[in-house]
């Protein structure tokens, strides 16, 4: 397995996971503890296994607006945006964060679960579109953190004197040597740090020296289910389209992109929805969901909130299922009763 | 380092067992609880079930999977341990105070003993697992 840079930082305080091939942690004191961290005060989670890809030249936007559904070419610099990059069939390769950097620059940040599939492919588009661009992976020389909480903004002035107040959502900042930017994925305030390894980890230990509780994928992921936010490779991958996710609102067809034609010609016969137990159960992906006596579905991803204390979970149900509909969930040879809604599960 | 308390016996399947005055008590070990990370749902078993050596009596859920628990005797469950069922992270906490799961009567205590693990020997089939 690989490390990130911060790894030291807390090698003799974690209980590790083999995420995709990186020895990550999975939780430091408890799942529940690192989780209502985050939603109450302050949590910092190492992201450096994410993949960074900076996009430079001057067919930069060009090449990004044919490769991803957004249209990064519109965003200003210091704006953000989310999007997915699409292959020929409109199926969603990975989903990702377009930071524009400068006239001929972005940060595109995508999913570990995809580098492979992503390397390979954005150097084959731009190749195959002629678009001149340097697409540069800075590995082990960069890290990243996430900084997620009610009082993140307030600890991180306290640690590193950068107020993110009037730093709009979605918009980034440099500051010294890192780019902070507001956004996350856990639905709660906060920011994520981007820059060289030392400097980033000097920032995560002086939050960890504050107070801030240190938080593993176990929290990332309860985290970001109570707010319905989709992972790539578990509840979505190539065989998915964005309509399937209800994420239209993500595409941008005043541009030409790879997948937008397929798309024209795709209406989708199911769609992702949530699903929220009665009973304090844990819900996980490949539990069978039955919606009427012929129609079943299962869950692509589950657990246990929080803060609900009540099973969620995301699923992919046929297009007659509607939110509302209740529903039961199989759990080892028992079944609970559910009801179909559309995330978040937790108001933000 | 996990604890491993003294006066009591050890399965293989890191339950423990208390032997008090004919009724047993059973629960899960510290390294059990330290694996499994934040106890949520606990399925104990029901009272008058009988339960037999190392076979699955109950189960414990935590985020990140299901267990099975082992029933470390051959018995009939007397009385199961309501805490757990109310706060169920106790079983993390306090796993062989507060934590406990269940007692039952045991059936064949003096056969079945000798199969069960001392606190030494408990000790040594932690230390060659991975780190607790």
């Amino acid at each position: 397995m690989v490390r990130t840079p911060l790894y030291p930082v807390y090698a003799d305080r974690a209980r590790f996971i083999d995420f995709y091939g990186w020895e990550m942690p999975l939780w430091f004191s408890s799942i529940e503890r690192e989780h209502m961290a985050v939603r109450r005060n302050a949590g910092v989670f190492d992201i450096s296994h994410m993949k960074r890809t900076y996009v430079r030249g001057k067919r930069a936007a060009d090449y990004l607006d044919y490769l991803c559904g957004a249209k990064p070419s519109a965003l200003k610099k210091g704006r953000l945006a989310y999007t997915h990059v699409l292959n020929e069939r409109g199926g969603i390769i990975d989903d990702g964060i377009v930071f524009r950097l400068a006239e001929d620059e972005f940060l595109f940040v995508t999913n570990a679960c995809t580098t492979q599939r992503m390397s390979s492919w954005m150097t084959e588009v731009a190749v195959r579109g002629g678009f001149e661009v340097e697409l540069e992976d800075r590995g082990g020389r960069e890290a990243m953190i996430a900084l997620q909480g009610p009082t993140s903004l307030s600890v991180l002035k306290d640690t590193t004197g950068l107020d993110m107040v009037s730093v709009r959502k979605f918009e980034c900042v440099p500051y010294s040597r890192l780019l902070v930017s507001r956004s996350g994925y856990t639905g709660e305030e906060g920011v994520e740090i981007v820059g060289p390894s030392q400097d980033v980890l000097e920032v995560f230990e002086g939050l960890l020296g504050k107070g801030v509780e240190p938080c593993g994928l176990g929290s990332r992921d309860t985290l970001r289910l109570e707010m319905g936010y989709p992972l790539a490779c578990v509840d979505f991958n190539e065989e998915t389209n964005p309509y399937e996710m209800d994420a239209q609102r993500f595409l941008d067809f005043t541009k030409k992109f790879i997948g937008r034609e397929a798309l024209e010609n795709l209406k989708p016969t199911r769609l992702l929805k949530g699903v929220i137990t009665d009973d304090r159960v844990v819900l996980r992906g490949g539990y069978t969901v039955e919606c009427s006596p012929d129609v079943r579905a299962k869950l692509t991803s589950g657990t246990l909130s929080p803060v609900l204390g009540k099973g969620i979970g995301l699923g992919f149900f046929p297009t007659s299922v509607e939110t509302g509909s209740r529903v039961s969930v199989e759990i080892r040879g028992k079944t609970y009763s559910a009801t179909v809604v559309r995330p978040p599960f937790i108001k933000k | 380092m996990s604890a491993i308390p003294e006066g009591i016996l050890y399965s293989k399947e890191h339950e423990w067992v208390r032997v008090e005055h004919g009724v047993c008590t059973v629960g899960i070990t510290d390294y059990a609880q330290s694996k499994l990370g934040d106890v949520v749902v606990v399925d104990l078993p029901k009272v008058g079930a009988r339960l037999e050596y190392m076979k699955p009596a109950c189960s414990i859920e935590s985020f990140k999977a299901v267990s099975d628990v082992y029933s470390p005797l051959s018995g009939t469950v007397v009385e199961v341990n309501p805490e757990v069922s109310k706060d169920p992270g106790v079983v993390n906490r306090d796993p062989y105070g507060k934590g406990w799961l269940f007692k039952l009567k045991p059936e064949r205590l003096e056969e079945e003993v000798k199969l069960l693990l001392k606190p030494e020997e408990y000790r040594r089939l932690i230390e060659g697992l991975s780190d607790a």
